[in-house]
C-alpha cells in the first residue's frame, strides 16, 4: 500500500514538474524582457533566477522522457540520467549549481568571484570530454549546492532579499529530491513541495520580507 | 668540470639577484601596502625555488619529486610563474572578474599533468603566457609610462626565451640578465631614467617656485 502510494505521489509530482516549472519559467522570462523594457536596463539577479529555472525545466524535461514516458526504454542512460559522469540530466544540475554559485556572488558583491564557478565548471567539462573523467562532479555538485543554499539563506537574512531567501529554500525542497531521496515518502513529499513553492514564488507572492533589495 | 663551474656561478649570480628583488619588493610592500606586490614576492619566490631545484641538480642531487604521470614539483612552480604573470596583467588592466582564471586554470592543467604525460596543454599555456603577456607588459608599461611593468614585461620576456633556447649557456645568461631587469625595475630604474618627464618636472618645479614667491 505504502509503495503504491509513493508510487503514485511519483507520477503525479513528476507531472506537476515538468507542467509547473516551464511555466514558471516562462513567467519569469516574461518578467525579465517586460522590466528590461520598463527601465531598459537588465536586472541581473532577475535573469540568473530565470536561467536557474530555465535549467531546471531542461533537467526535469529529461528526467520526465527517461521515467514517465515510454521512451525511458529506447534512451542511453549513460547520455540522459548518470549523475556519476557527465550527462544531460547531470550537466543541468551542474550548471544550476553554478548559476546558484554566482548568485551567490552577485548578491554580496564579490567582483573578482563572478566568473568563478562558471571557470570551474567550463574546466571539469573540457576534462570531460578530453579524458572521459568526471570525478569533480559529483563532490563538486554536493559540496555548491550546500555552500549556495547556506549563503543564499544567509544573503537572504542579511539583506532581507525575498529572491535570494526564496530561491535559498526552493533550493532546499528540490536538491534532495534530484540527488538522493526521490524514491523515499520524504522524497516524494518535497517532489510535490517545490512545484508548489516554486510557483509562488516565481508569480512574485514570497515576500516574506517588506522591502526588496535595491539594485 | 669547467661547464660545472661557470653553471654554478651563474645560478648562484641569479639566485643573488633574486635574494636582493624579494628584499626591495618586500621593502616596497612595507611601505605601501599595496597587494600587487605580495604576487611580486610570491613569484620571485618560485623562482628562488626553481634557482634552488638548478643547483642541486647540478650536484646530482633530485628535490624535484613526480607525482602521478608527470606533475613535478618544478612543474608547480612553473605553472605559479605563469599565474602570477596573467595575474600581474589582469591586474594591470583591472580586469577583475578574471583574477581567479589563471588559479582555476592551473589547478586544471595540473591535474591534466597528474593523469596524463601529455605536455601540449601545459606547453600551449607557457606559450601564450611567455610570450603574449610581456609584449602587451612592455606595450601597457611604455604606454601609461609605468617602469616596473615595462621592466617586469621585458624580464618575463627575456626569461621565456631563455626557457625556449636549447644553445648551452645562453639561456643561464638570459635569465641573469632578465633577473637584472627585473631588479632595476623594482629599483624603479625606469621610472627615474627612461620614463622620465624632464619639462613635467621643471613646469612642476617652476610652479612650486612661483607659488613661493607669490607667498613672499
Amino acid at each position: 500500500m505504502i509503495l503504491q502510494t509513493v508510487d503514485l505521489v511519483e507520477v503525479v509530482a513528476n507531472y506537476l514538474g515538468i507542467t509547473i516549472i516551464p511555466i514558471m519559467t516562462i513567467i519569469l522570462g516574461r518578467k525579465v524582457i517586460l522590466e528590461r523594457r520598463k527601465i531598459n536596463k537588465f536586472n541581473m539577479i532577475r535573469f540568473i533566477i530565470f536561467c536557474i529555472f530555465l535549467t531546471l525545466s531542461w533537467l526535469l524535461m529529461w528526467e520526465f522522457l527517461y521515467e514517465s514516458t515510454p521512451l525511458g526504454g529506447v534512451l542511453n542512460y549513460e547520455l540522459v540520467k548518470a549523475i556519476y559522469t557527465f550527462s544531460l540530466y547531470s550537466f543541468g544540475i551542474g550548471l544550476m549549481i553554478t548559476l546558484s554559485l554566482v548568485m551567490m556572488t552577485y548578491i554580496n558583491r564579490w567582483e573578482s568571484l563572478y566568473y568563478v564557478p562558471f571557470f570551474i565548471f567550463a574546466g571539469m567539462f573540457i576534462v570531460f570530454l578530453l579524458t572521459e573523467i568526471a570525478i569533480f562532479l559529483i563532490p563538486y555538485i554536493f559540496a555548491g549546492g550546500v555552500i549556495a543554499v547556506v549563503f543564499l539563506f544567509a544573503t537572504g537574512l542579511r539583506l532581507k532579499d525575498n529572491s535570494s531567501f526564496g530561491l535559498a529554500i526552493f533550493a532546499t525542497l528540490i536538491f534532495p529530491t534530484l540527488m538522493v531521496a526521490e524514491k523515499t515518502i520524504v522524497g516524494q513529499i518535497l517532489s510535490l513541495a517545490y512545484p508548489i513553492f516554486g510557483i509562488i514564488f516565481a508569480l512574485g507572492y514570497f515576500k516574506l520580507f517588506k522591502a526588496d533589495v535595491v539594485e | 668540470m669547467s661547464d660545472f663551474l661557470v653553471s654554478l656561478t651563474l645560478e648562484i649570480i641569479f639566485l643573488i639577484f633574486c635574494v636582493i628583488t624579494i628584499i626591495i619588493i618586500l621593502r616596497t610592500y612595507f611601505e605601501n601596502r599595496e597587494s600587487v606586490y605580495i604576487g611580486l614576492i610570491a613569484f620571485f619566490a618560485a623562482m628562488l625555488f626553481n634557482s634552488i631545484f638548478r643547483v642541486t641538480n647540478l650536484f646530482n642531487i633530485t628535490l624535484d619529486l613526480v607525482f602521478g604521470a608527470r606533475l613535478s614539483f618544478s612543474n608547480i612552480i612553473a605553472l605559479v610563474i605563469f599565474d602570477i604573470q596573467l595575474i600581474f596583467f589582469l591586474y594591470l588592466k583591472k580586469l577583475k572578474k578574471f583574477y581567479y582564471l589563471p588559479i582555476v586554470a592551473s589547478f586544471y592543467l595540473g591535474f591534466g599533468l597528474y593523469i596524463d604525460e601529455t605536455l601540449i596543454f601545459f606547453i600551449s599555456y607557457a606559450v601564450v603566457i611567455g610570450f603574449i603577456i610581456p609584449v602587451i607588459l612592455i606595450r601597457e608599461g611604455r604606454k601609461t609610462r609605468n617602469g616596473l611593468a615595462f621592466g617586469l614585461g621585458l624580464f618575463f620576456l627575456i626569461y621565456g626565451l631563455g626557457k625556449m633556447l636549447q644553445v648551452p649557456i645562453v639561456p643561464e645568461i638570459l635569465r641573469i640578465v632578465g633577473i637584472i631587469v627585473s631588479t632595476l625595475a623594482v629599483l624603479e630604474f625606469f621610472d627615474k631614467y627612461l620614463f622620465h618627464d624632464k619639462e613635467e618636472k621643471e613646469r612642476i618645479q617652476s610652479a612650486w617656485i612661483s607659488k613661493l614667491t607669490a607667498k613672499k
